[in-house]
C-alpha cells in the first residue's frame, strides 16, 4: 500500500521539472544530514541497515564488507566497518543472516544528483530488479 | 584442474613489479615464473594485480610466457584501477589472450602514485566482477550503439572465476559477514575460494566446517604466506589489510631470526607445516607466497610430503594465533587446534528470542 502511494506521488512529481527539483532539495535536506548523503541516486541504504556505502565506505561496497578490515576498524578510515554495523543493527531483529541473500547490487552513474526516492519508486533504481513489485518503504 | 582430480594442490603466488618487463625487477620475476614452469609440484602460478595498491606491471605480460609454455595461470584482477567498463574491457582482453583463471577482488586501497596518491575507483566490487564473469560466460547482452536487438549477445567466454575469504577476524559481525559474503560470491559463480594469509589452524578448519555444514559448494585453498621475522612485524602492526600476526607469533618470528640461518629453516618448517594442516583438514589446495625462490619451494613441499599421516593434528595445536577474544562460529575441537561441528553457544544463545528481545531495546546506531 505505501509503496502504492510512494510510486503514484513520485508518478505525478516527476511530471514537472520544477517539483522534481524541490522534492529532490527536500529529500537532500533529510538524508544529507542523516545518512551523510552522497545523493548518488541509487540509493543502498535499505541493503546495509541505512548505513550509506557511498559516504561511510571508502571501498563504496555493496555486496558485503572487504577482507581489509582491521580488528573490527575499516583498512583506512578511524571508524568500524559499516558492514560490521549493518550486522549489530540487523541481528536484533534477526535479518542478519539473509542481508547478503539477494541479487548483486550494481550501482547506476546515470542516476547521480536525482532523487533516490523517484529512482526507487519509479523503478529505475537496483531494487527494481530485487524486488520488481515490493512494497517495503525505499530510502 | 580443480574440477578434473582431487588432488592436493600446490600454487604460488608471483608478485608483479614495477618498471619494464627487460628491467631487473621484473626480469627476475619472469625468471621465477619461468623457473616454476618446468616445476611439475607446482599446479598452478598465480600472479598478483597492484599488489598493496601500488602500481606494477600487469600479471598477464608475465603470465603470458606462463601459458605458451602450457602451464596453469591465475590473474588476479582487482577492481580499485578500472571502473565497470574498463574491466569488461581487461576481461576481453585476457580472454583473447587465453588466460581464464580469474581471481576476483576487491582490492586495496590505492598507497603509492606517481606525484601522489591515485584516485581509486572500486565503480564495481568483487561480487561485480564475479556476476561480470558470470554474464560474459553467458553471452553479454550487447545494449551499446551498434546493438542489432535485444537478442544481440557478444562471445561467450569462458572465465573460471576465483575468490577470496577471509575467516581470521576478530568480531562476531567482521566474521559472519564474510562468510555470507563467500556464499553470495559462489552463488554468484565464484568456482574456488582462497583464504587470506592467517596462522590459525582452528580458524581454518571452521572455515572448511562452515562450508560443509551450509552447503557452500566451493573448494578452498589455504593460504601459506612464508613468514619472515619483518614480515611478522609488518603484519603485527596491520601493514597488509587484514593480515594479522599475533605478538606470540611476531616474537617467535623475532626470536628465530637472531639464529645462524635467520629462521630460514623454522619459516620453510611452518609453512610445511600449515600445508600439512591444509591438507589434513580437507582444503584443496596451499597458495604458497612471500616471494619465495624455487629451491626453497622445493625444500618446503619435500618436507610437507615427509610428514606423517597424522602429524597434521599435532601441528594445528602449535599454529594457533588468534587475536584477543576473538570470535569461533563453532566450539573448540576435541583437538583444540581445530573446530568442532557444534554451533557456538554464545552466538546459539545471543539468537535466542528473549536476546534478540532485549537487544532491541539497544540497537547500536
Amino acid at each position: 500500500m505505501g509503496f502504492k502511494v510512494g510510486k503514484a506521488i513520485c508518478t505525478q512529481v516527476d511530471k514537472s521539472k520544477k517539483i522534481t527539483g524541490i522534492a529532490h532539495m527536500v529529500e537532500q535536506t533529510s538524508k544529507i544530514p542523516i545518512f551523510r548523503c552522497r545523493d548518488c541516486g541509487d540509493c543502498s541504504l535499505p541493503d546495509t541497515a541505512y548505513l550509506c556505502p557511498e559516504s561511510q565506505c571508502v571501498k563504496n561496497q555493496r555486496n558485503g564488507p572487504c577482507g581489509g578490515t582491521k580488528a573490527g576498524k575499516c583498512e583506512i578510515l578511524d571508524q568500524e566497518c559499516i558492514w560490521i554495523r549493518a550486522y549489530d543493527r540487523l541481528k536484533p531483529f534477526s535479518n542478519e543472516t539473509t542481508m547478503l541473500e539477494r541479487p548483486v547490487v550494481f550501482r547506476d552513474a546515470s542516476l547521480k544528483h536525482t532523487s533516490a526516492w523517484a529512482n526507487r519508486f519509479l523503478g529505475r533504481d537496483h531494487h527494481a530488479e530485487t524486488n520488481p513489485a515490493d512494497d517495503s518503504s525505499g530510502a | 584442474m580443480l574440477e578434473d582430480s582431487n588432488k592436493f594442490l600446490t600454487a604460488v603466488e608471483i608478485e608483479t613489479s614495477r618498471g619494464l618487463l627487460m628491467a631487473e625487477a621484473s626480469r627476475k620475476t619472469a625468471e621465477l615464473a619461468k623457473s616454476l614452469s618446468e616445476f611439475d609440484q607446482v599446479d598452478f602460478v598465480s600472479l598478483t594485480d597492484n599488489p598493496g595498491g601500488n602500481p606494477h606491471i600487469r600479471p598477464e605480460v608475465l603470465g603470458q610466457d606462463l601459458l605458451f609454455r602450457e602451464r596453469d595461470v591465475v590473474i588476479n584482477m582487482s577492481c580499485k584501477d578500472y571502473n565497470r567498463n574498463g574491466i569488461e574491457s581487461r576481461l576481453w582482453a585476457l580472454g583473447s589472450q587465453g588466460f581464464s583463471n580469474v581471481l576476483a577482488l576487491s582490492g586495496d586501497y590505492p598507497i603509492g602514485g606517481s606525484r601522489g596518491q591515485a584516485q581509486p575507483v572500486f565503480d564495481i566490487d568483487s561480487v561485480g566482477l564475479l556476476e561480470l564473469m558470470r554474464q560474459m560466460n553467458d553471452g553479454l547482452p550487447n545494449q551499446m550503439w551498434g546493438s542489432v536487438g535485444r537478442e544481440d549477445r557478444l562471445e561467450k567466454t569462458n572465465f573460471f572465476a576465483g575468490c577470496a575469504v577471509s575467516p581470521f577476524k576478530k568480531l562476531e559481525g567482521e566474521l559472519m559477514t564474510q562468510y555470507f559474503k563467500l556464499a553470495l560470491k559462489v552463488k554468484t559463480g565464484a568456482r574456488f575460494a582462497i583464504t587470506q594469509i592467517g596462522y590459525d589452524s582452528r580458524k581454518a578448519a571452521e572455515l572448511f566446517q562452515y562450508v560443509q555444514s551450509n552447503n557452500i559448494n566451493v573448494p578452498l585453498i589455504g593460504s601459506v604466506f612464508i613468514l619472515t621475522a619483518p614480515a611478522g612485524r609488518f603484519f603485527n602492526r596491520w601493514g597488509v589489510p587484514g593480515v594479522w600476526v599475533s605478538d606470540e607469533l611476531r616474537d617467535i618470528a623475532n626470536k628465530q631470526a637472531k639464529s645462524k640461518d635467520r629462521g630460514r629453516a623454522f619459516f620453510s618448517e611452518l609453512a610445511a607445516k600449515q600445508i600439512a594442516i591444509l591438507r589434513g583438514i580437507g582444503y584443496r589446495g596451499a597458495y604458497i607466497s612471500g616471494r619465495p625462490q624455487l629451491k626453497r619451494i622445493q625444500g618446503i613441499l619435500e618436507l610437507a610430503n615427509s610428514f606423517g599421516e597424522n602429524d597434521w593434528k599435532d601441528f594445528a595445536k602449535d599454529i594457533n594465533f588468534a587475536q584477543n577474544d576473538e570470535f569461533y562460529y563453532y566450539e573448540q575441537g576435541e583437538n583444540p587446534g581445530l573446530s568442532s561441528n557444534v554451533e557456538n553457544k554464545t552466538y546459539r544463545a545471543s539468537k535466542s528470542k528473549s536476546a534478540r528481545a532485549k537487544a532491541r531495546v539497544t540497537v547500536p546506531l
